[in-house]
């Protein structure tokens, strides 16, 4: 029932935007410049119905999504080396702030000139998502309880026995929340990398080229594509996430 | 055996113990009591190697195992979980064994529980079975029976006498009864060291 009427309020949401949407697209009465709603949810689900458009839609989360799988892999490893060297720390601290700081053009202008056009966007994800998983992880380190630290010691845990039932829980929640904002962040730089280095068969390819052939509807159906590829592969992460945050949500319920 | 020479340690910047000595052979307990902030907590953090002392040594030959004045519980393990993690090998593989030290004190139907589920009292008890089932040769309590009535009190010392038989074990605790339970030799407070009752009372 309490699902039901969820459901009930998220539609009568999206129906209010949907005409708020529809209205301003007749008021600017011209698909160049506002398409209406239903044109776009038409020429999408006219897209899906080819083979190219999945094929340009694989190519491009493959791409962007291995440039984050490798940020969020190399982020948690630097997390740890900066916390347990300082040296590492010292050596590494300044350059990924630095990274974290720099505008994701120039990166973008700068792979441009370093590599290939088409391993651009999974480079640009990888470096957006490497400092922000980077930090994230290094509060959890930071944060992780200094006496379940001590009671490991006691209790003569390995290293790895440390890890694993200290270490790798206290940082799960700030791992996942990274996780799920490096993707968000990751996928979007990814395509606007694409849109910058245009690869063939990609998302940020089509979105380009919708501007440049002036096709506003085309450009509104591909960005569709992109947000719901961005639901969709949150939800699939956080479903194979969920497990250990409700773990630990229960562990801290009190 | 636990030994201790002419210990000096401090506690949050100042000195609380100096030139205290202390040994409980094999199969002994005793007791530390003294009022709050004494430097109790202190002594057993000592003979763990937790505190770095000023001065004096300790010898507390093998493993040593601890129950701290906090349950400190790994929150993201059950009950059961907590005390096989103690367990040389793989969690999984000491469930059987871990659940038996539950079920000895009274928690065998909270074994499924995590740590945010229990009352302070089982989380106690399931910290005391975790010290147990770790085994050491010596055994540190420090205040075991926080949080536990009198019937708890009565079969959480039997439970300790009863596997930590022939180990050293060194107590801290406010209530004499409980150093009683557990046929302990009490130690008191006096002058920055511990003393055995008697001794103090035939210099006081």
């Amino acid at each position: 029932m309490r699902l039901l009427r969820a459901a009930g309020k998220n539609l009568t949401v999206l129906l209010f935007w949907l005409l708020v949407w529809e209205l301003l697209a007749l008021r600017a009465g011209s698909a160049l410049l506002l398409p209406a709603p239903w044109s776009v949810a038409a020429r999408t689900l006219e897209l899906t119905g080819s083979a190219q458009f999945w094929q340009i839609t694989a190519l491009s989360l493959a791409r962007i999504l291995c440039g984050v799988a490798a940020g969020v892999a190399l982020g948690t490893l630097t997390a740890a080396l900066t916390a347990r060297f300082a040296a590492a720390r010292a050596l590494l601290s300044p350059l990924l702030t630095m990274i974290k700081s720099t505008p994701v053009a120039s990166f973008i202008i700068l792979a441009l000139i370093w590599m290939g056009r088409d391993t651009v966007p999974g480079f640009i994800a990888f470096l957006m998502v490497l400092p922000m998983v980077w930090t994230s992880v290094s509060a959890g380190i930071e944060q992780t309880d200094a006496q379940l630290l001590e009671t490991a010691r006691v209790f003569r845990f390995t290293r790895l026995k440390t890890c694993r039932l200290v270490y790798i829980p206290s940082c799960a929640p700030y791992f996942i929340s990274a996780c799920r904002a490096a993707l968000g962040l990751g996928w979007k730089a990814g395509i606007a990398a694409e849109i910058l280095t245009v690869p063939q068969s990609s998302i940020g390819r089509m979105l380009y080229e919708s501007k440049l052939y002036l096709e506003t509807t085309d450009l509104f159906a591909w960005t569709l594509v992109v947000i719901l590829c961005s639901l969709v592969i949150e939800k699939v992460l956080m479903t194979a996430v969920g497990r250990i945050g409700r773990k630990h949500a229960r562990g801290s319920a009190r | 055996m636990i030994e201790i020479k002419n210990l000096s340690a401090a506690y949050g910047g100042s000195t609380v113990l100096s030139g205290c000595s202390l040994t409980v052979p094999d199969g002994a307990c005793a007791a530390l009591m003294g009022p709050s902030g004494c430097g109790k907590t202190t002594l057993l953090r000592a003979a763990a190697g937790l505190v770095k002392p000023q001065d004096g040594s300790i010898n507390v030959p093998g493993r040593v195992s601890f129950v701290f004045q906090e349950p400190r519980l790994f929150p993201w393990l059950t009950a059961v979980q907590n005390v096989a993690a103690v367990l040389s090998g793989r969690v999984c593989d000491n469930m059987d064994a871990a659940l038996e030290y539950l079920r000895r004190a009274g928690l065998g139907g909270a074994s499924d529980k995590y740590p945010a589920e229990l009352s302070g009292g089982m989380q106690q008890r399931v910290s005391l079975c975790r010290a147990l089932a770790y085994g050491g040769d010596a055994l540190l309590l420090d205040e075991p029976f926080r949080g536990l009535d009198d019937n708890l009190r009565h079969n959480i010392a039997a439970l300790i006498l009863e596997r930590a038989r022939g180990r050293s074990i060194l107590m801290s605790t406010h209530d004499g009864y409980e150093a009683d339970l557990l046929g302990a030799s009490v130690y008191e407070y006096h002058d920055k060291r511990f003393v055995p009752r008697s001794t103090k009372n035939c210099r006081s």
